[in-house]
């Protein structure tokens, strides 16, 4: 990997590799060389991090975006440009390492919020530390950053959605039907099943597939899993 | 399958882990339970013990769970593992069954998909 910006304070950290066997130098300068033409060429964020979040690598694009010179933005770490609030400031930035990241915000450096949407090829070291990533943004246009927060909303409703069915038949299992909180266990999961429909709508409307159910299936009723078993 | 059943849960939301567990800890049949929320804490956890159920979310803060789920293969070779989405991307849920999923769980789940994959009868995409 070049470096391609210069930071003295961090070079104790940096240690010089092995320079590599005669017969494979060509191969390895050929793929730099594809690397280099690839940052320079794709419309999208480019940069690569290493697992404290220095930038290691950036083309243009990213930097220009962002309202920064590279080596302005070189000088910082992803998570200084990203939105967000966390207790470790780097937590911040690790959804950008998932395979498929999704939606996430940058912050340019006039303020504006820019929503990105994110691919990255991660890696981690044996003990499951997180040691780098090359990540790839693309921009997304205000039409598409509204439909990626109401889709995302939908998305996240089934997190507690989860939570409610789950207990509401936790709770109907653990009375008996003429005991009171039956019915109500039984009001909150039909609620809850008024809540999944909408939120498949709003998925519908957004052009997301459905969710939870396989083709052809139907939600189960309350109960109905002692029935199956 | 006889004796204890060893189960992992790992999702970054808090609601999840418990509801996984209390659904698990409800059948009341040896069934134990541990759980993660962040890919370092399940790799620990996944190095450190045995397992024969593992529920993995897909998309975890700290990292990828289709990542994840290559690590914890490492040293739960053994295990059933069902990835848990919300978001159902099909090549996502693809990369998980090719890596060695057993099958994968979406939001919202009821409580016979975990049953289902707790005792092996899930089909691969619930």
């Amino acid at each position: 990997m070049t470096y391609t910006h210069d930071r003295p304070e961090d070079s104790q950290e940096n240690t010089s590799p092995a320079p590599p066997p005669v017969g494979r130098s060509s191969e390895l300068e050929e793929i730099a060389q594809r690397y280099r033409e690839l940052k320079r060429a794709i419309p999208d964020l480019m940069f690569v991090v290493d697992g404290a979040g220095r930038f290691l690598d950036m083309n243009e694009q990213f930097a220009r975006r962002l309202g920064y010179s590279p080596d302005e933005l070189g000088r910082k770490r992803l998570y200084e440009v990203v939105d967000g609030k966390a207790e470790d400031p780097r937590q911040k930035m690790m959804p950008f390492f998932a395979r498929s990241g999704g939606r996430q915000t940058l912050v340019a450096k006039n303020g504006q919020r820019i929503t990105v949407a994110v691919s990255a090829v991660s890696r981690y070291t044996e003990e499951g530390q997180f040691a780098g990533a090359l990540v790839v943004s693309r921009v997304l246009d205000d039409g598409q950053n509204r439909a990626g927060v109401i889709a995302e909303a939908a998305q996240e409703m089934n997190q507690p959605l989860s939570g409610i069915y789950g207990y509401s038949e936790l709770l109907k299992s653990s009375v008996t039907p003429h005991d009171p909180a039956y019915r109500y266990a039984k009001k909150i999961y039909e609620q809850s099943e008024r809540l999944a429909a909408l939120v498949r709508r709003i998925k519908a409307e957004q052009g997301l597939p459905p969710d939870g159910l396989a083709p052809g299936a139907r939600p189960s009723e309350p109960g109905e899993q002692e029935a199956d078993r | 399958m006889s004796g204890c059943i060893r189960t992992l849960v790992v999702d970054d939301e808090e609601i999840i882990c418990e509801i996984v567990r209390d659904i698990l800890v409800s059948e009341g049949r040896g069934v134990e339970t541990a759980a993660a929320q962040s890919c370092q804490e399940a790799l620990r956890l996944a190095r450190e013990g045995t397992f024969d159920v593992v529920f993995l979310d897909v998309c975890m803060e700290d990292g990828s769970g289709v990542d994840l789920l290559e690590s914890i293969r490492q040293h739960q070779p053994d295990a059933r593992v069902y990835m848990i989405t919300g978001y159902r991307v099909d090549k996502e849920i693809q990369q998980a069954l090719t890596a060695g999923a057993s099958g994968v769980i979406t939001k919202p789940f009821r409580v016979k998909d975990i049953l289902a994959a707790l005792y092996g009868t899930a089909s691969p995409q619930a």
